[in-house]
């Protein structure tokens, strides 16, 4: 499914993108539907695909039991389509039906290329949230 | 009955392979799972494994199936890399794609991009030195640019029959980016120097964009006559994106031209590596001379930016001096990720970039000046 802009306007993680970056990312997204108990991603698979939020419930987890709950439109799982080594660290499960953004790594490394300025910002974003969350993977918590 | 039946089976695969056809299949579903499971260039090592796979079936020669066959599907796909068709539309989708800003912000690290050209003609005298014909070093020195289209381009003029071997290294080295050069950036830098941060680049105009990729052209041309078809198409992609008033024509050659012919190119490159023909002991010696071609590459660019930083104010990252091998954006990405594991909070990507860019003009101007010196 195509995304509109006006649904990447209203994600924290593109709230200070200019309005033809948000374009740019619209088109890189892909809309997708997810069902009860659909994993989305499996820890030490090849991260391909980020996902982002927009509604239902999912939790990831993490080895030695550790897990997380994600319930908020625009929380992403899946960043380690964006950074090395490019395997999720994490099982992401679908709690109940929702939807969510995808944005495949390839295409993130087009944009790499067609605007380096935009993939700076998305990569600065990425960081944020995976330094939030690297207590869960080391146990420092 | 009997001899219908022992006539079908002596004409299947299973008779016909050879242990050369069995290894290349091998080789094809190595490059295929790279790709895969490994997510190495996806795009580009899928259709050349799979590619493989297609030139191994071992088949019944005159039947006009194989690749070297004239009038097969095969051969006029190869048509294209034989006669460097596929390259030059290659380089329009990626100027279509590409983004110069970093590159016009600071012109500065275009040297690195220029420095990292040095694996090309290292490699070239290496290759001289081991008894290759200077053609073949030549061709195997381009494998250094790490840029695919640029190693078939200045192959198929040069030394048509080592296109396989070529095109295989080159596109596996580039996939093999991340694995490759780490450990000699590593080696070459100091823990000081990787932590070394950079002034965010200024805003480039519109204007600026828009000339550029004009300028750009017919200054790298009048220097290397012989990158005009890689340059040409190159700049011209540019322009389309740049000038926003052919913005359907970019978007045309940002996907489905570059898609169409990296399907095209590389199923052809791969069926081209037929076991009898690819594996040689002169594709041995190209893969070894390519990686050594790679692997100064990206010492030349690490090092000539620890040169650069003894007569700069502002200093910069020795680390981005590795994305001037071109592999855009692979080694940039590399870049940060080397970057980001001293300091999680300092970004390279942007500044890699620039270098990354220039190498990929680097590398075709080094293949027109070796075609200009070679090709006659």
């Amino acid at each position: 499914m195509t995304v509109d802009i006006s649904l990447i306007e209203s994600l924290d993680i593109f709230a200070d993108l200019k309005p033809a970056e948000m374009e740019q990312i619209a088109s890189l997204m892909h809309k997708t539907r997810v069902t009860e108990g659909e994993v989305i991603a499996r820890r030490g698979n090849s991260a391909h695909t980020c996902f982002i939020v927009l509604s239902g419930n999912f939790m990831i987890s993490f080895n030695k039991g550790r897990a997380i709950t994600l319930h908020n439109k625009g929380d992403v799982m899946g960043c380690s389509a964006f950074v090395a080594p490019f395997n999720y660290t994490g099982t992401a499960t679908a709690l109940t039906n929702g939807e969510v953004l995808s944005m495949p790594g390839q295409d993130f490394l087009s944009l790499i290329k067609s605007d380096p300025a935009l993939s700076d910002k998305i990569m600065k974003k990425i960081n944020e949230i995976i330094s939030d969350r690297s207590p869960f993977l080391t146990g420092d918590i | 009955m009997v001899n219908l039946l022992i006539e079908f089976l002596s004409n299947t695969g299973f008779a016909l392979a050879g242990y050369q056809n069995i290894i290349m299949i091998l080789v094809g579903i190595v490059l295929i799972y790279l790709g895969v499971a490994k997510g190495y260039e996806p795009f580009l090592l899928i259709p050349i494994g799979f590619g493989v796979l297609m030139g191994n079936i071992p088949v019944i020669r005159d039947f006009g199936l194989g690749i070297y066959e004239k009038g097969s599907f095969l051969n006029y796909m190869y048509y294209g890399v034989m006669h460097d068709i596929y390259p030059p539309l290659i380089f329009l989708g990626v100027g279509a794609l590409t983004d110069f800003s970093a590159m016009l912000a600071r012109p500065s690290l275009m040297l690195l991009g220029a420095a990292a050209q040095v694996g090309i003609f290292s490699t070239f005298l290496g290759a001289l030195a081991l008894g290759f014909a200077p053609n073949e070093a030549a061709s195997i020195g381009i494998i250094g640019g790490a840029d695919g289209p640029t190693a078939i381009f200045l192959t198929a003029v040069l030394a048509p029959h080592l296109i396989g071997p070529i095109a295989i290294a080159a596109y596996s080295y580039m996939a093999l980016v991340p694995v490759i050069q780490p450990p000699i950036m590593r080696l070459l830098t100091s823990r000081k120097e990787r932590l070394i941060r950079m002034e965010d680049p200024r805003e480039v105009s519109k204007k600026e964009k828009m000339i550029f990729p004009i300028i750009g052209f017919l200054l790298c041309c009048f220097i290397a006559p012989g990158a005009l078809p890689l340059l040409g198409m190159l700049f011209f992609g540019n322009l389309l994106k740049e000038s926003i008033v052919a913005e359907r024509l970019a978007r045309a050659a940002r996907t489905s031209i570059i898609d169409s012919v990296t399907i095209l190119l590389g199923v052809a490159v791969g069926a081209s590596t037929q076991g009898d023909i690819f594996l040689t002991s002169k594709s041995i010696g190209i893969f070894i001379l390519g990686a050594s071609a790679f692997a100064v590459a990206t010492a030349s660019g690490v090092l000539f930016a620890k040169f650069m930083n003894l007569f700069m104010r502002q200093k910069i990252n020795p680390l981005i001096g590795a994305a001037g091998v071109s592999a855009v954006p692979n080694s940039a990405r590399v870049v940060q990720i080397v970057g980001q594991k001293e300091d999680p909070t300092n970004f390279l990507l942007m500044h890699a970039m620039a270098p990354n860019i220039s190498g990929v003009i680097g590398s075709a101007i080094a293949a027109g000046i070796l075609w200009s010196f070679l090709g006659g």
